[in-house]
């Protein structure tokens, strides 16, 4: 079998999982457990599910490993999509919700494909805005407003 | 009292003017989640929860049963006129559905669809009525030793029964089984897998798993497949009032599509797909016109319609009697009752009858209430299909964010949203099943709890599993599921 009948996004994954069950098995070593709870203690479940983890992480990988590339999928879309979600993270509490979110909006549609970026802003100020103030004043959660205007 | 009487009961409560309002807001939310692909009916009530805390526990279950029958029927809408399932357990009516609509032939897929789900929703909920105490009876000899032999086999089930392989669905279970133990042991005070963070003290919120998997995770896939994001909405072609002919076809696959999918349903054996394919096979089957299937055959689309709502009535009776979720929805219903402080199960139907029956009575209201909802006003529905997706999901995300970051006012909650939402991507790009890992999370600490007090009821010994009849026959048929996929596989395509 040569290299580049493998699929390797595949083989990586399962590589991924067995690393997983592995960060999982450090921490199940990392706990003394006391006697009286010798028979299940806290690191019963975390030894199981280590290795259920590393042993599916061994299957896809194998699977990975023996079986020819999977069709193409496209990266642009979801990686603009991901990077509007992590700036979110960062510019929902001092930028407030409505911006923040109308942002996250714009990005979502324009990784989704559309180009109309004038008439996605208007909709996702539009959008957030009515939400923020539905569930604000209507529903009394209470939303950032921003911290860095006031 | 019998079941009929409690019944009776429970309508009295649910006929009052609010509870009928709930039952219908949840029936036209659900509805309308269900039409709208991307966007499910597990996904909603778990953006509902924190907003719901404000609520009596009657009006939610009210509003979040008819959400989730609400759901199947508007998903059918979905499969018929656009190519792609609102749900998972429409997947076989987007094939045989959307035929009948290409061949100018939609108004009958519809009609057949509503009324199917209206005759299954009924007879299922009629069935819940009263197997719901039967296996209440039963449940009240079980221990913790047996309650861990259903976890395992609710594990099992769903993880061997969803997904391609099964090797698929037990990593996905071990990543929700993983994402529950974040956080500080109960029982011993022990941290587990917080790595320094002081937020995941207190453990993951359900609200986070549940948005990042299914919402933004779904959002992520869609984006990076073009032939996904090209659909195009069929006309509804044909009249809605079926045909002599239409009707005649379609009654038996109706009754038969119940008998599959309220059993599939109430045994812990992997929620609403796998009747829907069942019943689809059986229909061509037993077809005099075999060769209709893949075309527009409405049989295809009338027996497997019945049976996923079947099967949701069916989700009901180990969630209600067992506190035993078989679905992704009915995790996160479980952890609803749990926010109320409510431990479903038989305990539930002794404390809190009047809340069962009320709810199940509203069940068969919201039932009615759908069948008005869908058939003659489809075309109001059928609006919402026209949404481009990128504002759709654009929208999706926006709410996602929201809701999420208002559980705990926290923009920790959406780093953690980003990677959940990362995990359902991929675990979508290489066809993961999403349920086994939301069924992990809710049910991995439950029943690290009862195998805990199983063995120290026991004083140690491990023996118990095997030697009290009713686990063991639980553990049995837990192994056989694991195994059955490998030796034999329903064909599908």
């Amino acid at each position: 079998m040569t290299s580049s009948s493998r699929n390797w996004p595949e083989l990586l994954l399962g590589l991924g999982i067995i690393a997983l069950g592995l960060v999982m098995a450090r921490e199940a070593m990392g706990i003394n457990v006391s006697p009286i709870y010798a028979k299940v203690g806290p690191a019963a479940f975390l030894w199981f599910a280590a290795g259920l983890l590393a042993l599916c992480g061994a299957l896809v990988a194998w699977h990975g490993h023996a079986s020819p590339p999977a069709a193409g999928h496209e990266l642009y879309g979801p990686a603009v999509i991901m990077a509007g979600l992590l700036l979110s993270v960062f510019t929902l509490e001092p930028f407030g919700f409505i911006p923040a979110a109308a942002v996250l909006f714009l990005l979502t549609a324009h990784g989704l494909g559309s180009r109309s970026w004038m008439r996605d802003l208007l909709i996702g100020v539009v959008l957030s805005a009515v939400a923020y103030v539905l569930f604000s004043k209507g529903l009394g959660l209470r939303l950032p407003a921003g911290t860095l205007f006031t | 009292m019998n079941a009929l009487e409690q019944l009776l009961q429970g309508f009295a409560g649910a006929i009052t003017l609010e509870n009928l309002g709930w039952s219908l807001l949840g029936v036209t939310l659900g509805t309308f989640i269900g039409i709208l692909p991307g966007i499910g009916p597990a996904l909603t009530i778990a953006l509902l929860l924190p907003i719901t805390g404000y609520l009596e526990p009657t009006s939610a279950f009210i509003m979040f049963g008819g959400l989730y029958y609400g759901a199947m029927y508007g998903s059918s809408t979905t499969s018929i006129l656009l190519n792609t399932p609102g749900e998972s357990g429409s997947i076989i009516t987007a094939i045989e559905g959307n035929m009948m609509a290409r061949s100018g032939r939609g108004a009958p897929a519809l009609a057949t669809a509503a009324i199917g789900s209206f005759v299954a929703g009924t007879i299922g909920t009629l069935l819940l009525t009263f197997f719901a105490p039967v296996v209440v009876k039963l449940a009240i000899a079980f221990g913790p030793a047996e309650y861990f032999a259903l976890m395992i086999l609710a594990f099992t089930t769903a993880s061997a029964m969803l997904g391609s392989h099964v090797y698929k669905g037990l990593t996905s279970l071990a990543l929700g089984i993983a994402l529950g133990l974040i956080g500080i042991d109960e029982l011993t005070g022990q941290v587990r897998l917080v790595f320094g963070y002081a937020q995941l003290l207190d453990g993951i919120d359900l609200v986070v798993v549940a948005v990042g998997l299914f919402a933004v995770g779904e959002c992520l896939y869609v984006a990076s497949r073009k032939e996904l994001r090209e659909v195009t909405v069929e006309a509804v072609g044909g009249s809605l009032w079926m045909t002599r002919e239409d009707w005649r076809r379609s009654w038996k696959p109706w009754l038969r599509g119940t008998a599959l999918g309220f059993p599939f349903g109430a045994l812990p054996a992997g929620g609403t797909e796998i009747p829907t394919f069942l019943s689809y096979f059986f229909e061509k089957k037993l077809s005099r016109r075999p060769e209709e299937f893949g075309k527009g055959a409405i049989e295809g689309v009338a027996g497997p319609e019945a049976a996923n709502n079947a099967a949701v009535a069916g989700v009901l009776v180990p969630l209600l009697s067992l506190g035993l979720p078989t679905s992704a929805t009915a995790a996160i219903l479980l952890v609803a009752f749990q926010q109320y402080g409510l431990q479903p199960g038989p305990q539930l139907f002794v404390n809190s009858g009047p809340l069962v029956w009320t709810l199940i009575a509203s069940l068969f209201i919201g039932n009615a209430m759908l069948l008005v909802l869908n058939l003659p006003l489809v075309g109001l529905w059928v609006k919402l299909l026209r949404i481009p997706q990128p504002l759709l999901y654009g929208g999706i995300l926006v709410f996602s964010t929201l809701g999420v970051y208002s559980v705990n006012r926290s923009t920790f909650d959406l780093g953690l949203l980003f990677i959940t939402g990362l995990m359902g991507y991929l675990m979508r790009r290489f066809d993961f099943p999403v349920a086994p890992c939301i069924i992990g999370l809710i049910l991995g600490p439950l029943a690290e709890q009862n195998l805990r007090r199983a063995l120290s009821i026991s004083q140690g010994d491990w023996s118990v599993f095997i030697t009290h009849p009713i686990s063991l026959v639980l553990l049995i048929l837990s192994v056989i599921m694991l195994l059955l996929p490998v030796f034999w596989k329903p064909r599908t395509a």
